[in-house]
Formats: structure tokens, C-alpha cells, sequence
């Protein structure tokens, strides 16, 4: 599938970063490859976008974060809490809530042209 | 084994994060650790080392603009706080004046009421505002100056020595500081902690020796002290001589009037938005709730004033509080939640338009912010922070740059009084019977 604009992706990232963290823990390096598997490669987010990102929830209290020694190499895993869940929840019904507002908008467009694979 | 490249990526992104020691090295370990596990996943797909390496650094991208993202995260945390402080204490300080406006029928116009009107016969025209900042403290008792000591050591610090008044040499700093308590009749202490802390002994010698000019009470100190890495800071009836990196750090709130700079004849407060500071320039670092105005160069200024303004303005009035964002929404004088917003509108606009040198600008915030002490506001890594709220000027710095921003607002009633040479009148403060009064850019 082929990439998604970056423009496209502006200001949904918190909601899709939120989404993998809500299935478990994860580690940077970790998400990023989530999030391009589960989007089947169309979401690619940058390191240097994503940790900001993750500093950023992490200052708004959405996520905390721990680091672990186990491996030999420190590394610092995230976990979603209950407030980042609650925004989670509110901000993927407005998404709904939006999508389903432009799709009507473009109803007639979006049948025109179809999508790259 | 650390890979010596990526220790070279990682202290070239030390160098531009403006981030504490251990929240620096916590950033770097974490990125080390996505560059080996970046490494060994390429290196498991049959990619050479050399070449995996590279590729792993090409994906992370250019360290400075990771590094300016991550000092705008620190920034607007910092500004949260901040904006909830300054808007609390703004807040209560409204509050005050409201309810001495109620009661006093002296003071018609919002005005500072702890403060004397100084009518300055100086300019045509224009009319002088105090212009001493009042430091926010609760209100004392109704109708008393809120900080008389203050106000009093302030007083005996502008004042001038005659020359040969005051001879030191090699004196020790102890026996000059008490000639200058018996002087000026005023109680100067020594913060005896951070001066043992950093070494700096009371009876260090200090030299003076003024023949030809009246130097005033400041100048004085600040020679005798700067040399000794002191400095001096107000307290409340007494003077404190302290480290320079200690006063540095004293940052206090003042407030200015500064409606006679705004343009005049453009009602304020109107849809909540500020047409009179609405920053007409190029709209900046838009890290303040709006996506749309991206990065641009960094070491500029993000003014919830003018950025705010002129989109409230656009929308009508109505601060959208973006996606993600947590802090404040609405627009009490221009403050700006939805940093989340704006965030993600940072992280995805990097790379904009590199640091300006012109600028064209209608927000006082800005303006200050751009040319006083630039490194010691927050875009520039310190820890000031300036806000227009109406017709005031919310300033948080040290003190020393709070008398350098008094001087810029007197300079600019300077010239609005008098006008540039080519006998047009200047905007800023010109009388609205002017006609040919015409914004100036």
C-alpha cells in the first residue's frame, strides 16, 4: 500500500500511536514497526517524529513510561494509562465522526479515482 | 557494543538539545537503542554493517531539527505552566483593579491604582502611563501602594553620587557595602549561602574610583560587583547582594500598561481577539495551538499574542483547542491551549523558512521578545516569557531585563511622541485627531 501524505497524517498520529499502546506496553523502535505493519506499510512515521511524540503524551500524562535493564541495553518502554485511554476513546469517536462527515462530503469524488496499491 | 557513528549522531543532537544533563542522557539512550535495533534488523536482512548503519542514521534524519522539536516539547511544557501562573495571577490582578475601579471613582480608566500617576511633561500629546511594573503579589489593603518598601530601595537605586563621593581601593566588598548602607540609608544584605556555595569571600577587594561624572547608586554596584560575579537584586525594604547566576535565576511577574502603544482608535476585546496586537508579520513557530503555521527558524519568537490574535480573529473569537492538546483553551487575551495541535503541526513542518533577520511585527510581546535580551526568553533558552493580555504586557524575567523592557517601552513613547525625522508622525501612541495617521510598516 503506498504511503499516506504526511499532511494527511497531521494531528491523527496521537490517536494512532494511542491505538497500538492500548494493546500493551511497547518500546519506540517497537511501535514504529507496528504501526507499519498494521497499516501494511502505508503509516511511516519517522523516529524523529515519533519520539517527540512520545515525549510530548508522556508530558500531557497520556502515557508513562519505564525503563528496563534486562536486556543488557536500557531501554524505555511506554504504557498507556487511564487518562491517555479515556482521550483515546474520545478522540476515536470524533475521528468516527469526522471520517464519516468527509466521506459524505466526497461521496461522489472518491468514486472517481481509485486508490494506488 | 556502541556503535561509534551513532555515538557521534547522538552527541552532534546533545549539543543542540537544550534539555538537563539527565534528561539529555535518558534521550540519548533511548535513541541508541532504536539505532541497534534499527542496526541488527538490517544487518538480519543481509545489509552490510557500513551500510546499515548509514541507513539507519539517513531514517533518524537531521539532528537538528530532531533536537528543535524536542526543545519545543520542553518549551511548551514550560509555557504551561507558566501561561497557568501568569494567567492566575493576571486573572486575580483584573479581579483587584475591577474592585478598586468599583469602590475608587478616582481612577475612571483601567489603571494600575497602587501605582501614582506620573504625569511626565515630556512629548505633545501624548499621555504618560507609569511605567513601573508591579510585581504581583495579593492585594495589601485598598488603596495602599502594593510595595512601598520596594518601591523605596527602588527609589535610592536611581539615585546619583556626586563624583569623589565614593572612593574604594582595594577595599574589602563588606566595608564598601557598608559605606553605601550608611550613604543611602538603606538596609543592604549579603546572601551569605550562594556566596560560600560559590566561593566568593565578603571581604574580596572591590575598587572605585569616580572623578568626572555622577554615576547613579546602580551603576555603582553593578562595578564593584560584576567583577566579583555578583550581582544585586530587590527585595521588599532591603537590597540582597547575591551571585550572578542566582539573581539570574530570579524571575518575577510584571505587568505594563502599555495601551498607549497599541494603535489607536481599534477597540480590543472585541471577539476576543486583539486586531490592535493581531501580528500582521510572518506568523512563527506556530507551537502555540496551531498546526497551520508550522516551524520556521528557531530562536523566534512563538507569541500567543500575536499568533493567537489573528487567528482568533479568523475564527471568529473561538480558540479551537487542537487534537492532543491538554493546557488552556479560550481566549482570555490571547492565551492558546491546543498545543497538541501545534505540536503535531511542528513535528510535520520542520524544515520551514530558516532564521529571519527582518521582521515586521504589530505585537509589542514579539517586538520585546526579538530585541530585549533575545537568550533570556524562553525561545532563546532562558526563562523569560512575555504576553500581551489586552492592553497590558505580561513580562516574566529577571529583573534586570524587566528595567531593559521599561526602557524599550519608554523608548518607544519617545518616539511616538515625536515622530521620525521626515516629519510624519509616528503610529504607535499618535493622537487620534491625526488623520494622516496611517499604519507604518
Amino acid at each position: 500500500m503506498a504511503k499516506f501524505n504526511p499532511e494527511l497524517m497531521r494531528g491523527s498520529l496521537d490517536l494512532m500511536v494511542l491505538s497500538i499502546l492500548a494493546a500493551g506496553p511497547k518500546y519506540g523502535y517497537l511501535l514504529q514497526q507496528e504501526l507499519h505493519e498494521a497499516s501494511r506499510g502505508a503509516v511511516d512515521i519517522q523516529a524523529g517524529t515519533l519520539y517527540p511524540l512520545l515525549h510530548r503524551l508522556e508530558s500531557d500524562k497520556l502515557i508513562r513510561c519505564q525503563w528496563d535493564d534486562s536486556t543488557g541495553r536500557r531501554r524505555k518502554w511506554y504504557e498507556i494509562n487511564d487518562a491517555g485511554r479515556k482521550r483515546l476513546a474520545v478522540q476515536a469517536r470524533e475521528w468516527q465522526e469526522y471520517a464519516d462527515c468527509i466521506r459524505t462530503l466526497l461521496a461522489t469524488v472518491a468514486d472517481a479515482v481509485p486508490r494506488p496499491a | 557494543m556502541p556503535e561509534q557513528e551513532f555515538e557521534l549522531y547522538l552527541s552532534l543532537l546533545g549539543r543542540f538539545l537544550r534539555l538537563k544533563p539527565s534528561q539529555l542522557s535518558e534521550v540519548s539512550d533511548e535513541l541508541r537503542d532504536h539505532l541497534e535495533a534499527r542496526l541488527e534488523e538490517l544487518a538480519a536482512r543481509g545489509i552490510p554493517r557500513d551500510e546499515a548503519i548509514r541507513q539507519a542514521l539517513a531514517e533518524f534524519g537531521d539532528a537538528t531539527e530532531l533536537a528543535h522539536h524536542f526543545t519545543q516539547i520542553a518549551k511548551i511544557r514550560r509555557r504551561r505552566v507558566m501561561m497557568r501562573f501568569t494567567l492566575g495571577t493576571v486573572a486575580s490582578t483584573a479581579a483587584a483593579i475591577l474592585l478598586f475601579t468599583a469602590f475608587w471613582p478616582e481612577t475612571p480608566q483601567l489603571r494600575m491604582p497602587e501605582r501614582a500617576l506620573a504625569q511626565q511633561a515630556t512629548g505633545a500629546g501624548r499621555q504618560a502611563v507609569d511605567q513601573k511594573p508591579v510585581v504581583v503579589q495579593p492585594v495589601a489593603g485598598l488603596g495602599k501602594p502594593m510595595n512601598p518598601q520596594r518601591a523605596a530601595v527602588e527609589a535610592k537605586l536611581t539615585q546619583s553620587l556626586k563624583p569623589n563621593s565614593i572612593v574604594f581601593v582595594d577595599t574589602p566588598l563588606e566595608d564598601a557595602v557598608q559605606s553605601l548602607r550608611d550613604i543611602l540609608e538603606i538596609d543592604i544584605l549579603f546572601d551569605k549561602q550562594h556566596l560560600t556555595e560559590e566561593g566568593i569571600a565578603t571581604d574580596s577587594p572591590v575598587t572605585l574610583k569616580v572623578e568626572h561624572t555622577e554615576l547613579s547608586v546602580k551603576s555603582v554596584l553593578e562595578v564593584i560587583l560584576e567583577p566579583l560575579q555578583l550581582s544585586w537584586a530587590l527585595r521588599d525594604g532591603y537590597l540582597l547582594i547575591t551571585t550572578k547566576t542566582f539573581a539570574a535565576e530570579q524571575v518575577e511577574v510584571g505587568v505594563y500598561n502599555i495601551r498607549d502603544l497599541l494603535v489607536t482608535g481599534q477597540p480590543f476585546g472585541q471577539n476576543g481577539g486583539f486586531p490592535a496586537a493581531a501580528a500582521q508579520g510572518p506568523q512563527d513557530s506556530g507551537a502555540i495551538g496551531f498546526a497551520q503555521f508550522g516551524v520556521q527558524g528557531h530562536g523566534r519568537m512563538m507569541m500567543p499574542g500575536g499568533a493567537a490574535s489573528k487567528a482568533a480573529t479568523d475564527e471568529g473569537g473561538k480558540a479551537k483547542d487542537a487534537a492532543g492538546g491538554g493546557g488552556m483553551s479560550g481566549t482570555p487575551g490571547g492565551f492558546i491551549g491546543g498545543a497538541g495541535g501545534g505540536m503535531a503541526g511542528a513535528i510535520f513542518g520542520g524544515g520551514g523558512a530558516g532564521g529571519r533577520v527582518s521582521y515586521v511585527t504589530d505585537s509589542i510581546a514579539e517586538l520585546v521578545a526579538l530585541t530585549v535580551e533575545p537568550s533570556s526568553w524562553e525561545d532563546g533558552g532562558g526563562p523569560g516569557t512575555v504576553v500581551q493580555y489586552r492592553d497590558r504586557l505580561v513580562v516574566r524575567n529577571t529583573q534586570a531585563v524587566h528595567a531593559k523592557v521599561k526602557e524599550l517601552l519608554e523608548m518607544l513613547r519617545e518616539a511616538a511622541a515625536h515622530g521620525d525625522p521626515a516629519g510624519q508622525p509616528a503610529v504607535l501612541g499618535a493622537p487620534p485627531t491625526n488623520p494622516a495617521a496611517e499604519p507604518k510598516r
